[in-house]
């Protein structure tokens, strides 16, 4: 494994951070629906999205000399409906817009469900996915169709939840081993969706980390969350906490095909958490990847 | 009490009123402004949607689509009159 690059999940307020600690990103992870407007499925025919002109060009100057990713908020790929081709193809223009993604990760969840009369309303929400046979079937030529027309490595995260689903057919981390196994993406480990997850009365997250297959893993999320309304959210908005570093040494190091360590904070939390301290959790980060690099010279040396 | 002060203020603020409504085939917001607004105006009041959206789902990254509109035609619930 090479060295795990250091990055952001790029927001408006990243290029006040990027111009105070640049030298500390490595790579950006742009979010394509935030780059464009969406005027719905009812719009007429060529004219649903509109880019973002200006907020495009401002990402391009910040992403040059850095690695680029694209991370999707709402292809709803696990929905039991057709793949969403118009979306699809903004997504493909917003990455050719900006040269080309490294690799292009989405969500395991739902977004997209029948609604009353309604066949494919978004929940306004990402919904749990019910792991087994079935799913896995639904997905498979959707993710090949997502990587054949981006033409990069795919990866799907772990998503959070408010509650669990009872007795599923397979577990998450089964569910994901088994996607890796079949070639068809790799892993988005989001560590802090476990800990919301484990607080949400979910799989306890070392147990989750023991099951997967952390060659699948690609890429790691880093982000804090808050206690809200008797949950605990992934709202993004504090430095990660501390349990999730400690995850964090305890399994990036044997994440052979790791190439990405990446940050997560809500935009509007960016002053409450503070320039300097956003720059003080990217150094952390860069501690981390050396560490990671070390652990694998070691392994290979072995 | 520096009244001219307050006036300024007031004068200079401008308000927006916000509310979430189921829509058809997403979730709604709608801000209500009055008057007319600028690109920097527009640019403002699509943030706060963003982050109000994000914070009442407790996810800015698994909130799915919402629809965005800004309405002028209601103007009781935002006009401040100084007097």
């Amino acid at each position: 494994m090479a060295r795990p690059s250091v990055g952001l999940l790029y927001n408006q307020t990243a290029p006040a951070l990027l111009a105070h600690a640049g030298g500390l990103v490595e790579h950006l992870t742009a979010m394509p629906d935030r780059l464009w407007f969406d005027f719905g499925r009812s719009a007429p025919r060529g004219q649903r999205f509109r880019a973002a002109r200006a907020p495009i060009a401002e990402l391009q100057a910040w992403a040059e000399g850095r690695v680029l990713a694209g991370h999707g908020l709402g292809m709803s790929l696990p929905s039991a409906m057709p793949l969403d081709e118009t979306l699809l193809h903004a997504v493909s223009a917003i990455d050719h817009a900006l040269g080309g993604f490294a690799w292009y990760s989405e969500h395991l969840n739902l977004f997209v469900t029948p609604n009353a009369s309604v066949p494919n309303a978004q929940a306004g929400l990402g919904l749990p996915l019910s792991y087994g046979e079935a799913a896995l079937a639904l997905l498979k030529p959707k993710l090949r169709r997502v990587a054949g027309a981006l033409g990069c490595r795919l990866l799907l995260e772990n998503g959070s939840f408010f509650t669990p689903l009872p007795e599923m057919e397979m577990h998450e981390p089964a569910f994901l081993n088994a996607l890796h196994e079949q070639g068809l993406c790799g892993t988005l480990l989001d560590l802090h969706n476990l800990l919301v997850n484990e607080r949400n009365g979910g799989m306890p997250a070392a147990r989750y980390l023991d099951l997967l297959d952390l060659d699948a893993v690609e890429e790691v999320h880093l982000a804090g969350g808050d206690d809200s309304l008797g949950f605990y959210a992934d709202s993004h908005s504090t430095l990660t906490p501390g349990v999730v570093w400690d995850w964090a040494y305890t399994v990036l190091p044997h994440c052979r095909r790791l190439r990405a360590i990446t940050f997560e904070y809500q935009e509007s939390y960016f002053d409450r958490i503070g320039v300097r301290a956003l720059a003080t959790e990217l150094e952390r980060m860069h501690a981390l990847a050396e560490a990671c690099a070390q652990q694998q010279e070691t392994a290979d040396a072995s | 009490m520096p009244t001219a002060e307050i006036l300024e203020t007031r004068v200079n603020t401008r308000s927006a009123m916000m509310a979430v409504t189921e829509g058809f085939e997403r979730p709604r917001v709608t801000a209500y402004v009055s008057g007319s607004m600028s690109p920097d105006d527009f640019s403002r009041l699509t943030r706060q949607a963003y982050d109000t959206i994000s914070k009442l789902t407790g996810h800015p990254c698994m909130s799915g689509a919402f629809d965005f509109i800004v309405s002028r035609e209601q103007f009781k619930q935002v006009i401040n009159v100084a007097f």
